[in-house]
C-alpha cells in the first residue's frame, strides 16, 4: 500500500508492526455486519487467490442459490468466506464438496436456513484427508480446539450469511437454534470402526476422501457403561430415538447415531453388523398410541397407524456413524431436520491442487 | 400506512381458491397473518413464505420482515414442511 | 483504510437481477419446435397437450418435448430448463392453478425468457396476485401471461380442450408478438 493515511486510534497498523492493524480490520468487519460473532480473518485478493489456487474450478461458478431471494454464491464467494472462517488454504477442496453435501440434501432446500427448527449441518468426513487436514475423529469430536473442525462448517456458515443475507433474526427465523450450528464437522474413526466408512453408504469406496452432510437439530448423549448385553445398549439408544418431543405429531420422527468406537465394538462383538444395528433400532424405537396421546400428538388421519407407532421412517434411514475415543461407552444421538433423514449421497473431495505459494506454509 | 382493504381481499379469495383462509392480525407497524388450511387445501400450493411475505407488506402498509406469518403447517415449534 | 478487505456479500455480476428482457420473438410460429413445461397440477399436462396440439393443427409448430417439474412450488430446474433451451424454439409454460404453482410458473417463464426462449406462462385467473408478485419480485413487474378461469383441476378432458381452444389466440399473440417491453 502507498502511504495512505492511518488512524492514529490505536487501531491501525504501521509499516513496521503490522500486527497494530489486526484488531482494527477485525472490527471493521464486524461494522459491516461480517461475523456470525467471532472475529473473522479479514481476506484480501491475494488471500483469496491463493485459496482458489487449490481447485480446479472457476471463481465464478454459481454453487448455490435462493431463488426467492434472488440470492447466488460463487466459487470466490465461498473462497472469501473460507478465508474469513480461519479455514486454511488446502481445507478449501473440502469447503466446496462440503457445500455441495450440503446443499444436495432435501432438506436444506427450500427455506431450512430460515426455519424456526434453525437446523445445523452435521458435516462427516472420510478417507485419509482426515490426517492431511487433521480434521479430529477422536476425543471431543464435537467439541472445540481443533482448527480444521472449527472452520470447515464455519466457512458454509458465513456463506450462508454473507452469501444469502440470511442473518438471525432477519431472514433466520430460528426459535432456539441448534448449538454447535455451524461448527459440527466430525471425522469417521475408521480405524476403530468395526464397520466399514459410513461414506461407502454414500456411494463412495472405502478410501476415498469424502464428505458426507446431515441437517440435524440437536444432539443428546447414551451413556451406558456398565451392561453387559449388546440389547440393553441397543434398547437405551432406541428410547433415546423415540423420544416424543422430537416427533412433530405427523408421518414420523427421526433419527441417527454416532456411535462412540468403545458402542460400535462391542455391538460388533456380539455379533451386529451396521445395518442390523440399525434394523434393532428401527423396530425397537416405537411409542405406544397411549403415549402420543398423552404428548398430544396423536395422529388425526382416520387410520392412526400402529400400535407401537414406529417413530423412525425406516432401518435404512437411521445413519449410524462412528466417532470419538475409545475411552468410555458413550454415544450421541441425533435428530436429522425434516423428513428425509439423509440423501444417501457423499461427495468426494479432489486433493488440493499443488498450491507452493508460501513453502514455509506448506500443509505438513 | 394503512391496510389496503380491497386487495387484502383480493389476496384472501386468491388463498381461497386453495382452500386456505387468512386471519390477519395488524398491531402497529407490525402483523400477525395466520394462514388456515381447509380440508381441501394443498400443502404444496402455499407459496414460499418469503414471497408470501412480499405480497403482504404493500397490501398491509406493514414492513415484509415485521410479518410473522404461521402456515398451517408449522406445527408447535417445526415447519420443517413449509419449503 | 481498510479497502483491501474483500466484501463477503457481493455476489457474481449481474446479481442484483434487473428486468428480464424478453426474447426476441419469431413473428412466424410455422416449423417451430415447441417444448411443453407442465407442473404436477391435475389437468395441468392435459392442458398443455391440447395447447400444443392446436399450435400444431393451426399453425405448423412441432411438438418436441413435454417436461414435467418435479416441484410445485420451484422453479423448473437447470437442467430441465437446459434441455428447453436446447431442443426448442418456443415454449408454453402451465397451469398456475394454485399459489405456488402460479408464481413458479410465472418465473419459469422469466428463466426462458433470459435464456432467449420465448415463452408463454398460462395461469389461472385466481392467481394473479401470486403471479404478479412472484414477476415484481423477479424485477420484472408487469409481466405478461395468458390467464384461464379457475379451477382447471375439476375439468373434464372436453372442459380442457374448450379452456385451451380460448386461450390460444393470446398464446399466439405473445409468442409472436412484436417484442415489446410489458408495461410496468
Amino acid at each position: 500500500m502507498t502511504a495512505a493515511p492511518r488512524q492514529v486510534d490505536g487501531r491501525a497498523g504501521t509499516a513496521d508492526d503490522p500486527v497494530r492493524g489486526v484488531r482494527g480490520a477485525i472490527e471493521y468487519c464486524y461494522e459491516r455486519g461480517w461475523s456470525d460473532g467471532l472475529p473473522v480473518v479479514p481476506a484480501t485478493e491475494d488471500d483469496v487467490a491463493e485459496f482458489l489456487a487449490t481447485v480446479d474450478r472457476d471463481p465464478d461458478e454459481v454453487i448455490g442459490a435462493q431463488s426467492h431471494l434472488n440470492r447466488r454464491v460463487t466459487v470466490a464467494q465461498a473462497a472469501v468466506n473460507a478465508v474469513m472462517a480461519g479455514c486454511r488454504p488446502e481445507y478449501f477442496p473440502l469447503v466446496l464438496a462440503a457445500w455441495e453435501a450440503v446443499t444436495g440434501e432435501p432438506a436444506s432446500r427450500g427455506g431450512a436456513w430460515q426455519s424456526t427448527s434453525g437446523p445445523a449441518p452435521l458435516l462427516v468426513v472420510n478417507g485419509p484427508i482426515r490426517d492431511r487436514l487433521g480434521i479430529n475423529y477422536a476425543g471431543g469430536v464435537f467439541g472445540p480446539g481443533f482448527r480444521a473442525n472449527a472452520t470447515i462448517g464455519r466457512a458454509l456458515g458465513l456463506v450462508v450469511r454473507n452469501g444469502y443475507g440470511i442473518r438471525p433474526q432477519e431472514l433466520e427465523q430460528a426459535t432456539q437454534g441448534v448449538p454447535g450450528r455451524w461448527t459440527m464437522c466430525i471425522g469417521e474413526h475408521e480405524e476403530l470402526s468395526p464397520w466399514e466408512p459410513f461414506s461407502v453408504a454414500g456411494g463412495v469406496a472405502a478410501g476415498v476422501d469424502a464428505v458426507s452432510a446431515l441437517l440435524v437439530r440437536d444432539c443428546e448423549y447414551i451413556d451406558n457403561r456398565h451392561t453387559e448385553s449388546a440389547e440393553a445398549v441397543l434398547w437405551d439408544i432406541a428410547d433415546t430415538l423415540a423420544r416424543t418431543g422430537a416427533y412433530l405429531g405427523i408421518k414420523h420422527s427421526t433419527g441417527g447415531v454416532v456411535l462412540g468406537p468403545e458402542h460400535a465394538q462391542f455391538l460388533a462383538a456380539a455379533g451386529y453388523s451396521r445395518a442390523d444395528v440399525q434394523q434393532w433400532l428401527f423396530e425397537h424405537a416405537t411409542r405406544t398410541q397411549a403415549d402420543l396421546i398423552a404428548a398430544g400428538k396423536e395422529s388425526h388421519d382416520r387410520d392412526p397407524g400402529p400400535d407401537p407407532f414406529p417413530m423412525m421412517p425406516s432401518a435404512a434411514e437411521i445413519p449410524v456413524i462412528v466417532a470419538g475415543a475409545a475411552n468410555a461407552a458413550i454415544s450421541m444421538v441425533f435428530r436429522p431436520f425434516g423428513w428425509s433423514t439423509w440423501s444417501g449421497r457423499s461427495v468426494p473431495v479432489p486433493p488440493a491442487r499443488d498450491t507452493a505459494t508460501d513453502p514455509q506454509e506448506a500443509p505438513a | 400506512m394503512s391496510v389496503d382493504q380491497k386487495q387484502l381481499d383480493q389476496l384472501k379469495q386468491t388463498l381461497q381458491a386453495d382452500d386456505y383462509r387468512m386471519d390477519v392480525d395488524v398491531r402497529g407497524d407490525s402483523a400477525d397473518v395466520a394462514i388456515v388450511a381447509g380440508p381441501d387445501a394443498c400443502e404444496e400450493c402455499l407459496v414460499p413464505k418469503p414471497l408470501m411475505q412480499s405480497m403482504l407488506g404493500p397490501v398491509l402498509g406493514i414492513e415484509p420482515a415485521s410479518i410473522r406469518l404461521v402456515y398451517p403447517t408449522d406445527g408447535p415449534g417445526a415447519d420443517v414442511t413449509t419449503s | 483504510m481498510y479497502d483491501s478487505v474483500i466484501d463477503p456479500t457481493l455476489g457474481p455480476a449481474g446479481d442484483a437481477r434487473g428486468r428480464t428482457a424478453l426474447a426476441p420473438r419469431p413473428g412466424d410460429l410455422s416449423g417451430l419446435r415447441l417444448g411443453l413445461l407442465a407442473n404436477t397440477k391435475r389437468n395441468a399436462e392435459e392442458f398443455v397437450e391440447e395447447v400444443a396440439g392446436l399450435l400444431e393443427s393451426q399453425h405448423g409448430v412441432q411438438k418436441v418435448l413435454i417436461r414435467k417439474k418435479p416441484s410445485i412450488v420451484e422453479p423448473a430446474p437447470p437442467e430441465m430448463l437446459e434441455e428447453l433451451r436446447a431442443e426448442c424454439d418456443v415454449v408454453v409454460v402451465g397451469v398456475g392453478d394454485c399459489g405456488s404453482c402460479s408464481a413458479s410458473a410465472v418465473a419459469d417463464g422469466l428463466q426462458l425468457e433470459e435464456a432467449g426462449i420465448p415463452a408463454v406462462v398460462i395461469v389461472s385467473d385466481a392467481f394473479r396476485v401470486s403471479a404478479d408478485a412472484m414477476a415484481t419480485l423477479q424485477g420484472t413487474e408487469g409481466y405478461q401471461y395468458v390467464t384461464t378461469p379457475h379451477p382447471v383441476a375439476n375439468l373434464s378432458r372436453q372442459g380442457v380442450r374448450d379452456r385451451a381452444t380460448a386461450a390460444v389466440p393470446e398464446i399466439v399473440a405473445l409468442l409472436r408478438g412484436p417484442n415489446v417491453a410489458p408495461a410496468s
